[in-house]
């Protein structure tokens, strides 16, 4: 009969067992280093938990096995007897401990991709929000300085008129052959050269708004319009516009400008249930060019309204609440105002002021 | 704190009221099993083994199915704890099909000396063949137990690696 030697088994029982021992050893101690380094990584605390349990497991069955070889070895095979319904019990339902954990791997799985999208979602925001201030600030400064130019050459101008108007007056009653004439022809000259130097420094300081140009505010809102067109048909809102037949130009930053009128569209369009009506139109008066957006969403209450313009402040899960306060900062940018109103279950309307001064057609 | 009380009385009013009807209603239609049922059976161990082996196993093949779903494997950690998932799995499957093979066909040592060295196995039967090669479980289980130690190790060389 054909018979195999029963040491393989028992060597490899014993090797086995205790390379079972260390390794699992090893892994939870890794594990448990990874936890300590990002303790609110979802992953990190299910491999942690797996690994424990697998810990558990490897010392049950390897300590059994161990200790009953050794037991069998110095002929007490009876007390091994005696342990192994302990650990064979032990190790059912630690291997169940072990199957338990790992089933739990789907949530962990979903919340950890959850995690990932809120994380990258929040890292885009901040890029932007980064990018727009950056902007921001080079459009302040640039208005700044326009402002400081414009400022400067109209506080010249007056005084030159002054003293140009004056020079003319002294050249007229003074006598051609008096002495003094030739002074008062200085004066009027050197006037008349500084006058024409504070006009083309102004000129200059008007040429300078590279950030600002000549738009018209009704092809701006068209050109948002046409970007939510998807969005709008994927909710299922309905558009209505109402556009003033002449151009509506203002002076402004046109991209930064876009920002914040898409911002407030898709604001409108997030509170608007699917077959609601949101309404975009301009309309130009003598100062000021104006554009509206009124939705027939569900409103805010008076105590939402009042905080809309605080930074932080959002009722949206996942919002930043920095969305309105960057739109106000750039309606205010632009020298212009912005107005909501808002009832409860009707609907929100806003209002953009913009001022028309310094815009002039273009030929 | 409003939720923590809502939970307490979702307790104190609906699961308490059933939970005394079960514990009385005993009483009051009286069984013959008035307390717990005795498991002295050894064949009930023997399926407790049994079940919690199918247990560990599934629950690895659910592991692997996810992480494949997931698209998981494009990262050397996941593929590693795959593939100790596997080993674990076949580890799981040898035990429970050995289990079932000791049952029936227990090892009978072979007459001669019977030290450790020594001592042979009779091999009558296909039978005796397998029982024999499915106690070499650790040589499914170690490699379980090395991809799981370096899947770890993987990823905390990835994290340490982000972190600098």
């Amino acid at each position: 009969m054909i018979s195999l030697p029963s040491f393989p088994l028992a060597l490899t029982d014993i090797l086995g067992s205790a390379l079972v021992l260390l390794l699992s050893g090893a892994a939870f101690s890794c594990s448990r280093k990874l936890l300590r380094q990002d303790p609110e990584n979802a992953l990190w605390l299910f491999l942690y938990w797996l690994s424990l349990a697998l810990l558990a497991f490897g010392l049950s069955r390897a300590l059994g096995h161990i200790i009953g070889h050794i037991l069998a070895v110095a002929g007490r095979e009876s007390w091994a007897n005696q342990i192994t319904p302990y650990s064979g019990g032990l190790n059912a339902i630690l291997s169940i401990a072990v199957a338990a954990v790992t089933l739990f791997f789907h949530n962990i799985q979903r919340l950890y991709r959850r995690m990932e999208a809120d994380h990258h979602h929040m890292e885009t925001t901040s890029h932007e929000i980064l990018a727009l201030n950056k902007e921001m600030e080079a459009l302040v400064m640039e208005r700044t300085m326009c402002e400081m130019a414009l400022g400067i050459a109209d506080g010249i101008r007056n005084p030159l008129h002054v003293i140009g108007g004056f020079s003319h007056r002294l050249l007229k009653k003074t006598a051609l052959d008096d002495p003094t004439r030739n002074w008062a022809q200085a004066i009027a000259e050197a006037t008349k050269r500084m006058e024409q130097m504070v006009e083309r420094f102004e000129n200059l300081a008007q040429d300078k708004k590279a950030f600002f140009s000549q738009e018209d505010l009704t092809k701006i809102a068209q050109s948002i319009l046409e970007m939510l067109q998807e969005a709008f048909e994927h909710r299922g809102v309905h558009l209505v516009t109402g556009f003033h037949p002449s151009p509506a130009y203002v002076q402004v930053n046109k991209h930064i400008l876009k920002v914040a009128l898409a911002h407030l569209i898709r604001n409108a369009l997030e509170a608007t249930p699917a077959a609601g009506e949101i309404h975009v139109s301009t309309a130009v008066d003598k100062s000021h060019a104006t554009l509206v957006i009124s939705d027939s969403g569900r409103g805010m209450p008076p105590e939402v309204l009042a905080r809309i313009f605080e930074p932080y402040f959002t009722t949206k899960v996942g919002g930043t609440g920095l969305g309105m306060v960057f739109v106000r900062q750039i309606i205010d940018e632009h020298r212009g105002t912005i107005n909501l109103e808002s009832v409860v279950g009707q609907g929100t309307t806003v209002t953009i002021r913009l001022p028309i001064r310094f815009a002039e057609t273009p030929i | 704190m409003i939720q923590g009380r809502s939970i307490l009385g979702y307790v104190y009013c609906r699961l308490l009221p059933g939970v005394l009807v079960l514990l009385l209603g005993s009483m009051i239609f009286p069984s013959p099993a008035l307390a717990f049922i005795p498991h002295w059976a050894p064949k009930e161990a023997f399926f407790i083994r049994q079940f919690s082996y199918l247990f560990f196993m599934v629950a690895m093949i659910f592991f692997i199915v996810e992480l494949k779903l997931e698209r998981s494997p494009r990262q050397r950690g996941f593929r590693l704890l795959i593939w100790a998932s596997v080993f674990f799995a076949l580890w799981n499957l040898d035990c429970f099909i050995g289990q079932w093979i000791a049952l029936h066909f227990e090892a009978q040592v072979a007459p001669g000396p019977q030290g450790f060295f020594s001592q042979r196995l009779n091999m009558a039967n296909p039978g005796n063949w397998l029982n024999y090669f499915t106690r070499l479980d650790h040589l499914l289980l170690v490699p379980a137990f090395i991809y799981f130690y370096l899947g770890i190790r993987e990823f905390r060389r990835q994290a340490q690696e982000g972190k600098q």
